[in-house]
């Protein structure tokens, strides 16, 4: 059984056809890169699988179970975690804080809590800054404070919108290493929608989905994907 | 837990506590006999206070001229801004005091009534001269006596008045929903059915409101031949103009003094005051020992018409005087014993308090003639017969003595049809839309591009309101021409607003956008309650009062003037938007920013004219507002806020078309609910068409995107 | 762990003490009203500090819990003080019935919903007299105590008050107070890490309209008169909002030292110049706004905590 199975996804806002009858499926262990310029839909893509919208047609089903019109939050308690593309750390709190929000979602109790906050801020690599201001960071500190986050609340898949934008190379390098090691480690499954940064995405996704205005271009392993003759003139050719 | 807050949070305390609990507690005096009074120095009813002042101190000259036992009085004055909970602490401040021996105030019911509670509870003597409302009397307080008539004996005068000689069937009562004016309308509601008076309506207003044609509407298609108006000023003003604006004519308009007794009355509401009738507590001509001569002596004092809640506060005191010569003591317990076996002749007739503390004092009925007081009833005290019916409006003008057949006339046409009221009650409302229009542009425009919400926008109203009338009062521009004065001048302050202010903000949270308008507002209302008082500032054009009847329905010329520049302006901001560069420039800010930005468009100096420009709108709604209402103060464009919010949200944010749209469709709900529902709950309807439009079509009634 | 102990324990001493350093009936009235608010803005802070909710409308909570003490007093023979516990059990239907139809709105339609309901509540009780007594408001007999010895007054609004500050602070050290202000913060963020916006905004919102609501029963209880203009005006929820953010918005220690300073400086200001003291407010809203957003508490907050930095602490 796939983990995260979409089918025919469709969303129109009025006359725009944002996502075309989509269909993919991501299976335990895997990491998927969705791809395409920009305005291919990746971020409505996500929006509608968490819930922040509802699909005009089509069905989203995790873990066999049916998530479309689920509200955000028992999405999110499910078990599929997502970052923003414009992260929004929690203010006036600290780096440490800020996971132990995303912690509560797994306990009520603050000392359960505040192990697991503990034991995600080691494996993201955060210790240095745990009491440094939230909002205080650079822009590579503070995507890996929201994938942090994220991850406290002890998803099986998180999403990730634009993870790499605003990283400088070295930023990127550790990014992917992060996500490799959500895989390896941790076994949590990814979905990373990237508009750039190809040889990033080339390298940590398993298999690749390419998208140009809402509709699925291509799918395949990286190396195919590249070489694909629709995608090429789809970044390109525009 | 991070203590050093903790520790600079106690040390405040501890150094602003002893600040705060200052009392000035003066000890005792050997030389004076010290009495508290409670008056409302300022507030609301400020102009009571002072005709009060003015008794006091009248009453003061006298007695120390004497003394009392072998001391002089000394007044010490304590203000209760016109709010009862500051009038039952100034009690308690001075029940604090072992040097005060008694107590004489407040002014009005309202702050009264509670303080006479306090001043019970800390067995304090309290003489009340002027609060009329029967709830003190009831409460079985030992320690509390009234110099002036309650509400029921205005009422009781009334009907008989009404009965006996205006020859009354059917009574309308409209009065404000305060202490006082629920006080004598639930006297007159008593008594005039036990008297055969049909009680042909019941209208309770908000105070302070600044349109009564709806209300009054509801009350002229009841067709009553008689209406009581309960007021303070600032209503009994306006109510007298609106009622000649929608042509009300019953055969006679009667009151329940107060606001329609002050000489402020005969100067405010001129002509329109002309042939009322008001229960009164005194009048310089009363039949009493010496009150003619009091009266001069009192006028050449003050140079001030002296009124009866002047000689209300003098007599108070001179039978608290009185009372302690008597008792010879000044224990407070000696003291209220010896009120209660008062006995005196005096200018405002015998002083005598009945076993609930109730001096049996008679009231009397005026009317206004030739400009003045004068007592018509009882005919014992009358001094001229009154003159009834009360001629109707429209005959007015042109002679002094009514004319039978056009009296006639007139009052035939005083019934109101079905589809008349309707229509008249559209007017009202489809008039007053447009103004609410134009003050929704401004905001909308605002929002629209900035996407910020401007609080403030009512206070701004305001600002207009005051500007025009400035103008007015002494530079003699008329409002409708000052609008060339007012909206650049509005303009440049929107523009510094936004560049000191708003720019700041933009980019913030949402919360701190509210936070800092209403901060703004805060400051505007202040600022004028700081330079202006919180007194009405009442000014009167030469058109004011003109009205246009058409078939049944009566609107006033100035409103129709209103409306027409409104929605001018409103076309004029429309052609802007969609005609010149600017205005194209400012929508395509508000479709979207960055976009804008992009194509070369310089966004700071758009949203600076943008917020000019609604601000403009709002100055120029203050000086439309002037000639309709007649008045303005600190709070008067308060309600504006949220009706300009309700107004753009019905129209949809950022569309001028929508404002102008939504404006009429709120104008014409309150009209139609005040009518044909219920007065007291006029405002209400506005926020809940808010409240539904929100939530179930938030996108406004014309939908997005719209100009 | 000191240092804040021994703050307490003088400020605690200090509070105890203080009706019998300051004699004067008046003075203790003054130091009642500022107790009151202090609960006043702590209350509110839970649901506008906290979650981030700008209610302006919470005299309606107050004016809740007055009238209820004032409905007990006037229609049955129960003492008005049962009113601490049944305002609360009045209000707290009425606040969920609030919070469904204002909390789908955000931002400003919130805070512009709330001014409407604060108003219709205020209408309400001025229009319904033969429940509320109208524009003539309740006379209240003092139950149990005499009404004019302050002390137990005092001390009741004490222990309300601590209690307050008390609940305020655990609050935000549990999962609750971080989940608020996670949605404070952003509510799709808070979705998206498992918070179910909707049920703890009205969490909050319950919370804190209970607390303001007890707040109006012991008012109603102490002062023995109620009516609109007193316990229901817009500028008394316009008072408590600048109170709470001038102080600091969404600290604990904020609102108290916001009531506190208000209060106070509205007394010593108020005879000469009343107008004067709220022109300040209104001026330094404006000006903690663009330069302190955080308040006054968050200003010292980040101060202090910038200091704090270099050493490695245990969040309490």
């Amino acid at each position: 059984m796939f983990l995260l199975e979409v089918n025919g996804l469709t969303k129109r806002f009025g006359g725009l056809t944002a996502v075309d009858s989509l269909s993919f499926n991501v299976s335990a262990g895997e990491t998927v890169g969705i791809i395409g310029p920009n305005g291919a839909g990746k971020t409505t893509v996500f929006n509608l699988i968490t819930g922040f919208h509802r699909p005009t047609s089509g069905e989203v089903v995790f873990e066999g179970a049916n998530l479309v019109g689920r509200k955000p939050h028992e999405i999110a308690l499910a078990g599929v975690g997502r970052t923003f593309q414009v992260v929004k750390p929690l203010r006036g709190l600290s780096v440490f804080e800020n996971i132990l929000v995303g912690a509560f979602a797994r306990t009520g109790d603050r000392v359960e809590a505040r192990r697991i906050a503990q034991d995600i801020i080691e494996f993201t690599d955060l210790v240095a800054q745990r009491e440094a201001l939230a909002d205080g960071l650079p822009i590579g500190l503070r995507k890996r404070l929201e994938l942090a986050r994220s991850l406290a609340t002890g998803p099986k898949l998180i999403l990730l919108d634009e993870v790499m934008s605003g990283l400088n190379p070295t930023e990127s390098t550790e990014a992917v290493e992060l996500i490799r090691r959500l895989r390896d480690e941790r076994g949590i499954s990814a979905v990373a929608g990237v508009e750039h940064v190809m040889q990033v995405v080339m390298s940590i996704s398993d298999r690749v989905i390419v998208l140009n205005h809402g509709r699925k271009i291509a799918e395949g392993t990286p190396e195919e994907v590249a070489v694909d003759r629709e995608v090429i003139t789809a970044y390109l050719g525009e | 837990m991070n203590s050093k807050p903790l520790l600079i949070l106690t040390l405040t305390a501890l150094c602003l506590l002893p600040a705060g609990c200052a009392v000035n507690d003066e000890g005792d005096s050997p030389d004076s006999i010290r009495v508290g009074i409670i008056s409302s120095l300022t507030g609301a009813e400020a102009r009571f206070g002072l005709a009060q002042k003015y008794g006091y101190e009248f009453a003061i000259d006298e007695i120390n001229s004497t003394g009392v036992l072998g001391k002089q009085i000394e007044l010490v004055y304590q203000d209760d801004t016109s709010k009862p909970e500051v009038a039952s602490l100034t009690v308690e401040k001075l029940a604090d005091r072992n040097d005060i021996v008694a107590l004489i105030g407040a002014y009005s019911s309202s702050a009264t009534f509670p303080a006479t509670a306090v001043a019970n509870r800390y067995k304090m003597p309290m003489l009340c001269p002027s609060a009329i409302t029967d709830e003190i009397t009831r409460q079985g307080y030992e320690w509390i006596f009234r110099v002036c008539a309650p509400a029921s004996e205005y009422g009781r005068t009334l009907v008989e008045f009404l009965t006996k000689v205006a020859g009354a069937r059917r009574l309308a009562v409209v009065y404000e929903n305060t202490q006082f004016g629920s006080s004598v309308a639930r006297a007159a509601l008593e008594q005039a059915p036990r008297a055969g008076i049909e009680i042909a309506g019941y209208e309770a207003y908000d105070q302070g409101g600044t349109d009564f044609t709806p209300m009054l509407t509801r009350v002229k298609a009841a067709g009553p031949d008689a209406v009581l108006f309960v007021s303070y000023l600032a209503d009994a003003t306006l109510l007298m103009r609106q009622s000649k604006e929608i042509d009300l004519n019953p055969k006679v308009f009667t009151a329940g003094g107060a606001g329609f007794s002050l000489p402020d009355f005969l100067k405010g509401a001129a002509d329109t005051a002309e042939y009322t009738i008001s229960v009164t507590q005194w009048t310089p001509d009363a039949k009493w020992t010496g009150s003619r001569e009091w009266a001069d002596r009192f006028r050449a004092r003050f140079n001030y018409e002296p009124n009866y809640h002047s000689v209300q506060a003098y007599m108070s005191l001179k039978i608290l005087v009185d009372a302690i010569e008597r008792a010879g003591s000044t224990d407070r317990a000696a003291i209220r014993d010896a009120i209660k076996t008062s006995k005196l002749d005096s200018i405002f007739g015998p002083i005598h308090f009945n076993a609930v503390g109730q001096n049996e004092h008679p009231v009397a009925i005026t009317q206004v003639l030739n400009g003045r007081f004068v007592t018509i009833w009882p005919s014992e005290a009358a001094i001229l017969p009154p003159v009834l019916p009360t001629p109707p409006w429209r005959t007015r003008s042109t002679v002094t003595e009514s004319s039978a057949d056009a009296g006639l006339e007139a009052h035939a046409a005083a019934t109101v049809s079905g589809s008349e009221k309707l229509l008249q009650t559209l007017a009202s409302g489809l008039l007053t839309g447009g103004i609410y229009a134009l003050i929704g542009i401004g905001l909308t425009i605002i929002f629209g591009v900035m996407r910020v919400v401007n609080f403030a926008h009512g206070a701004l109203v305001m600002a207009g309101m005051y500007a025009t009338y400035f103008l007015f009062t002494y530079s003699r521009i008329d409002p409708f021409l000052s609008l060339a004065v007012v909206m650049p001048l509005m303009f440049f302050v929107g523009i510094i607003i936004q560049k000191t202010l708003i720019a700041p903000v933009l980019g913030a949270p949402e919360l701190n956008q509210i936070l800092l308008t209403e901060g703004v507002s805060i400051v505007l209302i202040n600022t004028a309650l700081l330079l202006f008082t919180s007194n009405y500032l009442t000014m009167t054009t030469s058109y004011a009062g003109a009205t246009l009847h058409i078939g049944g329905v009566s609107v006033s010329k100035p409103q129709i003037g209103a409306f027409l520049i409104a929605v001018a302006i409103t076309a004029i901001a429309y052609l802007f938007l969609v005609k010149t560069g600017t205005g194209r420039q400012i929508r395509a800010a508000s479709q979207d920013a960055e976009g804008a930005r992009l194509l070369g468009i310089n966004i700071e100096r758009v949203q600076s004219v943008t917020f000019g420009l609604g601000v403009a709108a709002a100055g120029a709604a203050g000086s439309l507002l002037m000639p309709i209402y007649y008045r303005v103060e600190p709070y008067a464009g308060s309600p504006f806020t949220l009706k300009a919010f309700v107004v753009v949200v019905l129209g949809g944010m950022g569309s001028v078309t929508g404002a102008l749209l939504g404006g009429i469709v709120l104008g014409m709900a309150e009209s139609l609910g005040a009518v044909y529902v219920a007065t007291g709950y006029k405002d209400v309807i506005g926020f809940v068409i808010f409240l539904l439009v929100l939530t179930l079509k938030p996108s406004g009634l014309l939908g997005k995107s719209k100009v | 762990m000191k240092r804040p102990a021994f703050s307490f324990s003088i400020l605690a001493l200090f509070l105890i003490a203080s009706p019998f350093i300051f004699q004067a009936r008046y003075s203790q009235h003054v130091l009642i009203l500022v107790l009151l608010y202090v609960t006043l803005g702590s209350a509110w802070n839970i649901l506008g500090g906290f979650a981030g909710q700008l209610s302006l409308g919470h005299a309606a909570f107050f004016g809740f819990g007055a009238y209820t003490a004032a409905i007990i007093a006037s229609k049955t023979a129960l003492s008005p003080w049962f009113a601490i516990i049944a305002g609360p059990a009045v209000v707290l239907p009425i606040a969920l019935l609030v919070g469904w139809i204002c909390f789908r709105l955000r931002g400003p339609y919130f805070t512009l919903a709330t001014i409407a309901v604060g108003e219709v509540v205020r209408l309400l009780a001025l229009n319904w007299s033969q429940l509320t007594g109208g524009a003539v408001g309740v006379v209240i007999r003092p139950s149990v105590f005499s009404g004019t010895n302050k002390l137990p007054y005092y001390y009741i609004v004490l222990v309300i008050t601590a209690a307050t500050v008390a609940l305020c602070y655990v609050v935000s050290q549990r999962k609750l107070g971080y989940y608020l202000r996670a949605i404070r913060e952003d509510e799709e963020t808070a979705e998206s890490i498992g918070i179910d916006t909707t049920r703890y905004k009205l969490v909050a919102l319950s919370i804190s309209a209970s607390l303001t609501a007890i707040a109006g029963a012991f008012y109603a209880n102490y002062f023995l008169f109620v009516d609109p203009t007193i316990v229901l005006p817009l500028a008394l929820s316009v008072e408590i909002v600048l109170m709470a953010i001038i102080g600091g918005l969404g600290t604990v220690a904020g609102p108290v030292l916001g009531a506190v300073l208000l209060k106070l400086s509205s007394e010593v200001f108020r005879n000469e110049f009343a107008q004067a003291n709220l022109l300040i407010y209104g001026a330094l809203l404006v000006l903690v706004i663009l330069f302190m957003p955080d308040g006054l508490m968050g200003g010292f907050h980040r101060l202090f905590r910038f200091g704090a930095r270099k050493t490695q602490r245990v969040s309490a």
